[in-house]
């Protein structure tokens, strides 16, 4: 479904130029379940934000699902992403002002969608998420891993093939987490290729591949035979 | 708490240091605001309420023979003068003048002559205003006599000017009107000498001369006077208006023939009196008031200005009161620390406001086309108003915005981070202000839109006359030198010939009354009719008049040089004269009566012109040659009005050489008292509402560029405030578009309320603009109404204006939002 190939990110600072990602090589197939790890700083959020297509000024080859995404304008790139991704934030990133299901009703507002087809999904949504009870309050008035399932209901609202979640329970008590990571698990089997950055051991182990960032370096994939010398930080 | 007090000032100072930008637009925008309403108050202040420089002034009324529904004023017919003098009990002293200043001509010592204004007035005229000659005496009662020795009386300013301020002046003898005068005394400075030649048409007074009320003068009968009297003791201005009620009966029983000069509505005249202050400032009143309240508006914009701009800055500052607030500042505290900035900013803004308006002052007299009374100047009253202003406009300002952070609860801010910086409170005080500001200047807007467009509809109102390469120049025939008909017209043949004999003249005529100036009228028409005699336009013209000035003629035969004295006396009449005298038939051959003992014949038809002014209907107007008026008539429109020569021009040429060689060729003593161009004298007439619609104008355009800086601003921050919530609308699938049209719709959906309620409050626009016209463009008698131009389409103008503004305004502030970085703003650091 991805292929990057020497993938690579700078920013320019000045006349000095810092590297996040080094030449990355990486092969995700539909279906998976993948966990990014690695130190702060180490360039996972960075890598989240190219999958995204939030960020285009890398360099390399990133073909997604066997089209050629360096060859597009930021317009297809943005027009494949609002149809084939969902994402998902360390803070929720939740719009203050808008109910639960006006933010759960956001991402459709920007696609050519009938009203009454967008109630319905919404009102579907709503209710494989489980959130029905919550639809007419605020984000203030939710606790923090029920804003996470808005999070995901919103990221999910329009099915996408490929969910993007930067550390989503890193604001999250274990217990919450755990809810999160369940149905992660349960998206993963309803179809949903995952990418996810975590900390947590037990939450990678909700994946089926770890990959281990560190200074922009891929420096372990445990879809590698070869995988070594682990290490893993929180 | 003193020291404290300065340690806020000096933060202040550093904190508006460290953002010039907007300290320079707040202390500029205040210095506008405060300078343009200061410039008004004191002229408000020295017209309208400073008394006037008269002893025991308050005792002063001007008394007046008007329609009820007239503003105050003290015009009086002779007839009703005289009766007053006679028959009211409720004054000591009562003093009359003529109602308009005069041109004259003056000349010294053999040396040559000039025009200065002159205006007669009643032996007891000074002494009921409490005035005595600084130098010399009063008139005496011989002085005012038709054949009594004849005398003036000095302005100050022309004895300082022509006289070097000579004492020996009395008893020297000068020529007016190239007859011998006795100067018998100087007027002290303290006596007014500016005043009107006509309704709104400032004029200077160089000489007052005797006034005699003699049932014989030519005007006795008509308005053509003033009075102003003096209040008996224990006698109130009310007291006396009941006494002078109680004479309208009377004067009508004696004088029935005044039951004719009906209103609208058939009022009739009354007796009336006002305190004679009101009386000076009633044609300045509305205009002034107006004028005032408009640069209020516009000061309030400046302050809702800042005060949107105030609000964004104390976002921007949130997290510093709240730090303050942890370190135990109290409300008030904090309060006063944001006073501080703007108290610095008022206080700058004011002071350079003082300045300016010192400036604006005299400018706005010179160029304000309305006789503006003189003022006396004072400087304490108009510093303590600018100081009054800086503090008004501090609280708005400075306390609107202060307030919210007063009402926040500091405490998530601490913990929040970047982010939390904005109340919804807060950030509806930026909205409400923002609105707020939009409706003013929409009124601002609406009221400029529709003054100019009744302007430009006055202007297009066709004149009559061709103008273009018409050269107008004017001489005062004076005096009993040109009493007569013979004598003026050898002086108008020669001064023709010599100036058909220029080059570059193609044709001349004379008029006695040009279009747009002022012209005799009086009882006249059609001899065999029905309908009553009203008044008319009677205009004394030579042969070749309606082509020069290129008048058409519809109907009847040219004016040629054998219409003289010794022929059958004919006349033209207007088209409006035609239609309404003899509707449906032709009018050659009609007789009709204009002024004389003898009827006329009319010989022809001519299209309408204005008589004075655009905004006036034509009317019926009478056209006979000079060369068949008889003398007393002559005497009569030479008394009062001036003789115009209206010259077609072919080429270039130096005029005023050549009409002051003709004129003076003619006649040594008479000075060309105006040289100008037709077209200039169209231009002035319609000088005051342009004034007002320029001005207002300068106003709302004022008004809107604020307005736009204060959307800017207020924009800009909410797009600050907002990158987050921007970043994740593009994450969800948002394109940059849509993310423009949001902000740009934001702006938008404020400037709509603030254009909707702006409407609302612009309803009243209309009336206020047509009480402005209506006491600066002369309708004579029709309403102002039906020369405002539309109002639905000022207000609609406004609104496109302001949403136009408000897209230009957003525009930056939009693009900006739409070239957020997802990435940047989703970072959490
Ligand atoms: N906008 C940016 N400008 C400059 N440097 C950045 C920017 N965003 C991230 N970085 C740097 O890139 C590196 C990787 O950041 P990031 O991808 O956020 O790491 P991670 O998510 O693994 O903690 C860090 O050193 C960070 O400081
Ligand atoms: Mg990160």
């Amino acid at each position: 479904m991805i292929e990057l190939k020497n993938l690579e990110r700078s920013y320019k600072a000045g006349h000095m130029e810092t590297w996040v990602l080094r030449r990355i090589n990486l092969t995700i197939n539909a279906g998976e379940f993948v966990t990014v790890m690695g130190p702060s700083g180490a360039g996972k959020s960075s890598l989240m934000n190219v999958l995204a297509m939030l960020d285009d000024q890398w360099r390399g080859e990133f073909t997604f699902d066997g089209a050629a995404v360096e060859t597009m304008n930021r317009k297809q790139r943005a027009e494949l992403a609002r149809r084939r991704i969902g994402m998902v934030f360390q803070s929720y990133h939740l719009l203050d002002d808008l109910t639960v299901a006006e933010n759960i009703d956001l991402p459709l507002s920007y696609k050519n969608i009938s009203k009454p087809e967008r109630q319905a999904l919404v009102a579907d949504t709503l209710d494989r998420f489980n959130i029905v009870g919550k639809k007419d309050l605020y984000p203030s008035q939710l606790s923090g891993g029920q804003q996470q399932l808005v999070g995901i209901a919103r990221a999910m609202i329009h099915r996408p093939s490929l969910l993007l979640a930067d550390e989503p329970t890193g604001n999250l008590q274990s217990a919450q987490a755990k809810e999160i990571m369940e149905m992660f698990r349960q998206l993963n089997e309803e179809g949903a290729t995952i990418v996810q950055v975590t900390h947590s051991e037990a939450n990678a182990q909700y994946g089926t591949r770890i990959i281990e960032l560190r200074d922009g370096w891929i420096y372990a994939d445990s879809a590698q035979a070869d995988a070594i010398g682990r290490e893993v930080r929180s | 708490m003193v020291s404290s007090i300065v340690q806020d000032l000096r933060y202040a100072l550093r904190q508006l240091r460290r953002s010039p930008g907007f300290a320079l637009t707040a202390v500029l925008t205040l210095a506008l605001g405060i300078g343009a309403t200061t410039a008004m108050y004191r002229v408000v202040q020295g017209v309208l309420l400073a008394p006037l420089p008269y002893p025991a002034q308050d005792r002063l009324v001007g008394v007046a023979f008007t329609f009820p529904q007239e503003k105050p004023n003290d015009e009086q017919a002779g007839t009703s003068a005289s009766f007053l003098k006679e028959h009211s009990r409720s004054f000591t002293s009562v003093g009359i003048s003529e109602d308009g200043i005069a041109g004259v001509n003056l000349s010294m010592g053999g040396g040559h002559s000039f025009q200065i204004g002159s205006i007669k007035v009643g032996r007891s005229y000074f002494p009921t205003l409490g005035l005595q000659p600084m130098l010399g005496r009063n008139f005496t009662a011989e002085e005012g006599l038709p054949n009594g020795p004849k005398a003036v009386l000095l302005s100050y300013g022309l004895w300082k000017r022509q006289f070097n301020g000579d004492v020996g002046v009395v008893n020297r003898v000068v020529r007016i009107n190239e007859e011998p005068y006795t100067v018998v005394g100087v007027m002290p400075p303290s006596l007014a000498d500016t005043g009107q030649s006509a309704p709104g048409v400032a004029a200077t007074v160089g000489v007052w001369q005797p006034l005699q009320l003699d049932a014989k003068d030519p005007g006795y009968g008509g308005d053509n006077y003033k009075m102003v009297a003096r209040l008996r003791e224990g006698v109130s201005v009310a007291q006396a208006q009941q006494e002078l009620s109680s004479l309208n009966k009377p004067f009508y029983q004696e004088f029935p023939n005044y039951l004719k000069w009906t209103g609208r509505g058939k009022a009739l005249h009354e007796f009336r009196t006002w305190p004679l202050q009101q009386v000076v400032v009633s044609d300045v009143r509305t205009s002034l008031l107006t004028m005032l309240a408009a640069v209020l508006a516009v000061l309030l914009v400046a302050c809702l200005n800042l005060a949107v701009l105030m609000t964004a800055r104390t976002w921007r500052r949130a997290r510093e009161m709240a730090v303050r607030s942890a370190l135990g500042a109290s409300r008030a505290n904090l309060l006063r620390l944001m006073l501080c900035e703007s108290l610095v900013l008022a206080l700058a803004g004011g002071g350079l406001g003082l300045l300016l308006s010192r400036l604006a002052v005299p400018l706005l007299l010179s160029t304000a086309p309305i006789a503006i009374p003189p003022m006396p100047e004072n400087e304490w009253l108009p510093a303590v108003f600018a100081l009054l202003m800086a503090c008004v406009t501090t609280l708005i300002f400075g306390l609107l915005p202060g307030w919210g952070v007063l009402r926040r609860n500091t405490g998530p801010m601490l913990q929040g981070g970047g982010q939390a910086g904005v109340t919804a409170h807060q950030a509806k005080m930026g909205d409400r202000l923002m609105v707020l500001q939009v409706a003013v200047a929409v009124v601002l807007l609406s009221a400029a839109s529709l003054l100019l467009g009744s302007f430009l509809k006055l202007r297009s109102v066709a004149s009559g006359v061709q103008a273009n390469r018409l050269a107008i120049a004017q001489v005062t025939l004076k005096g009993d030198a040109y009493a007569g008909t013979l004598h003026t017209n050898q002086f108008i043949e020669k001064v023709m010939e010599n100036l058909n004999r220029s080059p570059g003249v193609a044709r001349v005529a004379a008029v006695n009354g040009l279009p747009l100036d002022r012209g005799l009228n009086m009882g006249g028409g059609p001899v065999h009719s029905e309908q009553p005699q009203g008044a008319v336009e009677i205009r004394a013209i030579t042969p070749g008049y309606f082509r020069t000035l290129g008048i058409s003629i519809l109907s009847g035969r040219y004016l040629t040089a054998d219409d003289n004295a010794g022929t059958v006396p004919v006349a033209f009449v207007s088209e409006t004269a035609a239609q309404h005298w003899w509707p449906g038939r032709s009018a050659i051959g009609e007789e009709v009566w204009a002024g004389e003992k003898v009827p006329r014949r009319v010989i022809g038809v001519v299209a309408d012109t204005h008589s004075r002014s655009l905004a006036q209907a034509p009317r019926a107007t009478i056209y006979e040659p000079f060369a068949q008026i008889s003398d007393s008539l002559m005497k009569t429109i030479n008394g009062w009005f001036p003789t115009t020569f209206a010259i077609r021009l072919s080429g270039d040429m130096d005029m005023a050489a050549v009409v002051q060689r003709a004129v003076s060729n003619a006649d040594p003593e008479i000075p060309v008292a105006k040289l100008t161009t037709m077209q200039s004298v169209i231009d002035r007439s319609v000088a005051a509402p342009r004034f007002f619609s320029y001005l207002a104008g300068g106003f709302a355009a004022f008004a809107l560029l604020l307005t736009m800086i204060g959307l800017f601003g207020l924009m800009s921050y909410q797009v600050t405030q907002r990158t987050r919530e921007i970043g994740v609308r593009l994450a969800v699938g948002a394109d940059r578009r849509q993310i423009l049209l949001l902000i740009l719709r934001r702006g938008l959906l404020l400037t709509t309320l603030g254009v909707a309620l702006g409407s609302l409050a612009s309803l009243a626009v209309p009336r206020l603009v047509g009480s402005v016209l209506a006491d600066v463009v002369f309708t004579g008698g029709g309403g102002i109404e039906r020369h405002l131009s539309s109002s639905v389409a000022a207000l609609a103008w406004a609104a496109i204006g302001m949403l136009v503004a408000a897209v230009l305004a957003g525009y930056l502030p939009a693009r900006r939002a739409a070239s957020v970085e997802p990435t940047q703003a989703l970072r959490t650091e």
